[in-house]
């Protein structure tokens, strides 16, 4: 077993630090990143004798932490949603957001997109892979990752451009 | 900054974005989660051998990473959000620990990973010729053929209509039986929740080319007899060109992990994916 764990790690360590960004980037947390990539892992680790074809492994992998993330967002959505019913409560505080994105223009309207559009985007730009591979990633037809893709290119530009207009006419500039 | 988003400009500054935004994990982050691995039970049957092709050429580059990443200390890239909590230090929900595995995400079964398009052995298409539509479900899942009416006058129940992890048995003229994931239907309007179930979330998309609604509700007192407090459904409503909606839902079981309701909803989504209604 522990031979058959040394390939393993052999074969997930040089993706961890991707695969922890593409989490993060999904879930803009890094507790919650762990958590979905340590599920992921396990779930990779216990599920390994069924992977019938090796080659497969890396998008196996890509795809358990896609869909561990996304369980995870659901999670925090949930989360959110009993915070919010509680007017006192200091949300920012309780739901332990880190302002990870909070870098620029763009990735902060990466942020405001929904979670399947966060992740259509960060499996082509961070992740870098093609179109096969992230629609196999979600487990989706390529052609339903393109239009997602370009769905969520749009509303990206669209948030860019009402944050620039917001940005160009300040409040009394006309008057 | 500029919007134009068609560019390669945008591209690459938007990749160059999500690098630098994205977290990097802590040499110890990386070490825990490789090592909670290890204390993991596993399914009979790996053989480390049979990577031996793709561990040739990631050994090195494996050490060095990991063995890099501990040793390292090496640091976030994103300065600003400051060292990586622990998972139990940060998440005021459970984590997810190898020693909690009935808290195991969603299902994600193994063989069904493919590059381009499923396998042939990773999926199975069924059709329903009455509505006119064929779709894809799990080749280790089981759909129904179509059952003839039990008496002179009542309706059948056409194929590809009903989803399981295991068979069940359909009879015409009566409930579905427990057991049954996902159902898939024909109805004359986007039907409202049920009595006493709030909207959790609602989008227009396109399915097979056709507008839809996507639903989740989730029932919030007793008022229906046949929901329980809890329980979610989640629900497409596609636009049929006859101006109807196919109507396909899955729900929570009370009975049931949330991880079941989240597998099957999963499921449902890929066989909307999958849904081709050429012949509707």
């Amino acid at each position: 077993m522990t031979g058959d764990h040394g390939a393993f790690e052999s074969l997930v360590g040089p993706e961890i630090e991707r695969l922890y960004g593409l989490a993060g980037l999904l879930l803009n947390d890094r507790a919650r990143a762990e958590d979905a990539v340590q599920e992921a892992l396990l779930k990779a680790w216990r599920d390994l004798p069924k992977l019938r074809e090796v080659a497969k492994f890396h998008a196996w992998l890509r795809r358990l932490v896609v869909n561990a993330s996304h369980d995870e967002g659901r999670r925090l959505g949930r989360r959110r949603r009993e915070v919010e019913l509680k007017p006192s409560h200091d949300r920012a505080d309780s739901d332990g957001l880190d302002p990870l994105l909070d870098r620029d223009e763009l990735s902060q309207a990466f942020r405001r997109l929904k979670q399947e559009e966060r992740t259509v985007v960060a499996l082509r730009y961070f992740m870098d892979l093609s179109t096969a591979d992230a629609a196999a990633a979600l487990g989706i037809r390529e052609v339903t990752y393109r239009s997602k893709l370009h769905r969520a290119i749009r509303t990206l530009g669209a948030a860019l451009a009402a944050d620039a207009r917001s940005t160009a006419r300040p409040e009394g500039r006309w008057t | 900054m500029s919007t134009d988003r068609t560019g390669d400009d945008f591209e690459r500054r938007l990749s160059q974005s999500l690098h630098a935004a994205a977290p990097r994990p802590s040499g110890e982050v990386a070490h825990r989660l490789l090592s909670r691995t290890a204390a993991e039970h596993q399914r009979r049957g790996f053989s480390g051998l049979r990577f031996a092709p793709m561990l040739a050429g990631a050994a090195v580059v494996a050490g060095a990473v990991v063995l890099g990443l501990f040793f390292a200390n090496l640091l976030p890239r994103n300065e600003s959000v400051g060292p990586a909590p622990t998972t139990s230090s940060a998440s005021a929900l459970p984590s997810s620990t190898p020693a909690a595995p009935s808290t195991s995400a969603t299902e994600t079964p193994a063989p069904s990973v493919s590059p381009s398009a499923p396998a042939a052995d990773d999926v199975l298409t069924c059709t329903n010729p009455e509505i006119g539509y064929a779709a894809s479900y799990p080749a280790d899942w089981w759909a129904n053929e179509r059952v003839e009416p039990d008496f002179q006058g009542g309706d059948a129940v056409t194929a590809c209509t009903v989803f399981a992890e295991e068979p069940v048995a359909i009879r015409p003229n009566s409930e579905l039986p427990r057991g049954v994931a996902i159902s898939i239907g024909v109805s004359d309007v986007v039907y409202p929740p049920s009595s006493g179930a709030t909207v959790v979330s609602q989008e227009d998309a396109i399915v097979a080319g056709r507008p839809a609604v996507v639903r989740e509700d989730e029932q919030t007192s007793s008022e229906d007899p046949f929901s329980y407090p809890g329980q979610r459904r989640y629900s497409y409503f596609v636009a049929l060109p006859d101006g109807r909606y196919l109507v396909a839902v899955t729900s929570s079981q009370q009975d049931q992990a949330d991880a079941v309701y989240q597998e099957h909803r999963r499921v449902l989504d890929a066989l909307m994916d999958s849904l081709d209604l050429t012949g509707a």
